[in-house]
């Protein structure tokens, strides 16, 4: 891994419930205020590298920027852990000489446009019933005419199956859910871009919100939101004169499960369990310690998803994430992840990270040296720091 | 109600469920039984259909309350079940109405229910004691 990469500039468009906007707007928006970030300009840009799945296309982003010679664009195809193989595949790409800054983005209008809680109904047949067809574990053939309609309902599953392994009680469960959800609300009420930024959630609160899949509540699912995001990762040359405090791109590792997009078809213990050992080596080979991260980022699909995430990444054994979410000796999802922030599918998280390294997070760790990330259930991490690796 | 709309290959199962029967992928070649939306085995042969047992394990269950859309507003609560056959593939179905009760690995049995004319679904459900 290169050592010499780092994020030098961020944007966010305003995140909403419904945009009015078109996801290339909101993609030029973040793409710009990331440019500005970095004090670069757009014609410095001769990288772009996106989800596969988004809808706005490097060509028509080089197009309204005036990027007249892209050397490098790419698409990163491991879904839920794009952000990091984006930052992955910058760095790997900076290291070679491929490209000197590149713009990594991720637009979607994923309240207003394309619900993923939420099983689209397709056309009818003649009989007024809905067709449930393909293998997706959400709608398709096998699943569709069981209610198996979204991912929070395999999350019901996974969580299910975690407790009964573990012996915890729905009681302990409740009680460390709820714990998750409430701190993430509370630093989302001090984030002026987060969507739940007005609505803190007590306890009280949280046991009130609607139960959605067994031991699973409503406010235990991340968002549907609009919005966008864009960071720019660069080589020493611009690094070194950023305006801003570069925070370098460490070391990253993906351990993507073929399986993974399945859910629960091919696994024979729910949650899942991909990438144990994985943080451990990355840790290990930069000689830093669990201790020494100070901030992270976990993928909050569902609230549950972080305690899975402790115990895979290695902050504690299987099992004792319930407890030791009480007091984690480690801050977690800062700017109120994707529960209470956006759903921009770990970008924002990245955002977070670099702000908490740069000392400028709203709810900012002090001295905070180190921040690892987690995404896709931990099926890639990455470690970020303002420090130059070492 | 949603409805399954088979394909070309998976229009065998639901016509052995409508006569009753579960039947599961399998190869021939490393004798794996295989879950039925597969056509092939990772060793590259195709994949036969074979009856299983219609028994199994419950891996896990969750009581779906919220009605994530119009279609299934009308149904809730349901109880998803996802059940390990007794010859390894994963079959996941459910049951109407709230069965907390449930119990991760207890012995499940497969029965059929005609939803249309046309259309059975299997379900797993306790096996009787």
């Amino acid at each position: 891994m290169s050592q010499a990469a780092a994020i030098i500039g961020v944007g966010e468009s305003d995140y909403s419930w419904a945009s009015g906007k078109t996801e290339i707007d909101m993609a030029l928006n973040a793409i710009r205020l990331a440019i500005a970030d970095a004090g670069l300009a757009a014609s410095d840009i001769d990288g772009l590298m996106r989800f596969s799945f988004d809808n706005v296309p490097q060509s028509n982003v080089a197009e309204a920027l005036g990027i007249t010679e892209v050397r490098l664009a790419l698409d990163s195809a491991s879904g839920a852990s794009s952000a990091v193989t984006l930052l992955a595949a910058a760095a790997s790409a900076i290291a070679m000489g491929q490209a000197e800054a590149i713009v990594c983005y991720r637009s979607f209008n994923g309240r207003s446009m394309l619900r993923l809680g939420h099983m689209p109904i397709p056309p009818r047949n003649e009989e007024g019933n809905v067709l449930a067809e393909g293998a997706s574990p959400f709608g398709g053939e096998f699943t569709g005419p069981y209610g198996m309609a979204a991912p929070s309902c395999a999350f019901g599953l996974w969580a299910q199956a975690y407790m009964q392994r573990h012996g915890i009680s729905e009681d302990k469960m409740i009680r460390a859910l709820g714990t998750i959800v409430t701190r993430q609300r509370d630093y989302a009420t001090r984030n002026p871009n987060a969507l739940m930024r007005d609505k803190p959630m007590d306890f009280d609160g949280y046991l009130k919100s609607p139960m959605l899949a067994t031991p699973l509540r409503k406010a235990d699912l991340c968002l549907e939101s609009d919005g966008a995001c864009a960071f720019v990762v660069v080589g020493k040359k611009y690094a070194q004169r950023a305006k801003t405090r570069p925070v370098y791109i460490w070391d990253t590792d993906q351990c993507l499960s073929p399986n993974y997009s399945n859910f629960f078809f091919d696994f024979t213990e729910l949650p899942p369990r991909i990438g144990i050992g994985m943080m451990d080596r990355l840790l290990c080979r930069h000689k830093v310690r669990h201790a020494d991260i100070n901030v992270l980022g976990i993928y909050d699909a569902s609230s549950s998803s972080v305690l899975y995430d402790l115990e895979n990444l290695g902050f504690c054994g299987h099992g004792e994430a319930v407890e030791r979410i009480a007091d984690p000796g480690i801050a977690i999802n800062t700017s109120g992840g994707l529960l209470a922030e956006v759903y921009l599918q770990g970008m924002n998280l990245v955002i977070e990270l670099v702000r908490q390294l740069r000392g400028q997070a709203v709810n900012q760790v002090k001295n905070a040296r180190f921040g690892a990330l987690s995404v896709g259930g931990a099926q890639a991490v990455a470690l970020l720091s303002h420090e130059v690796c070492s | 109600m949603i409805i399954p709309s088979p394909s070309t290959d998976t229009k065998p199962y639901w016509q052995a469920a409508a006569q009753g029967a579960l039947m599961l992928r399998y190869c021939e070649a490393c004798a794996t039984w295989r879950h039925p939306r597969h056509t092939h085995c990772t060793c590259g042969n195709p994949l036969t259909w074979r009856q299983s047992s219609g028994k199994g394990a419950l891996l896990s269950f969750t009581v779906v309350h919220y009605g994530l859309n119009p279609e299934l507003a009308e149904q809730v609560p349901y109880t998803i079940t996802l059940t390990r056959c007794a010859e390894g593939p994963q079959i996941l179905t459910a049951m109407p109405g709230d069965h907390k009760t449930l119990r991760c690995g207890m012995a499940m049995t497969v029965s059929f229910d005609r939803v249309t004319p046309t259309v059975t679904l299997p379900r797993f459900q306790p096996a009787p004691a």
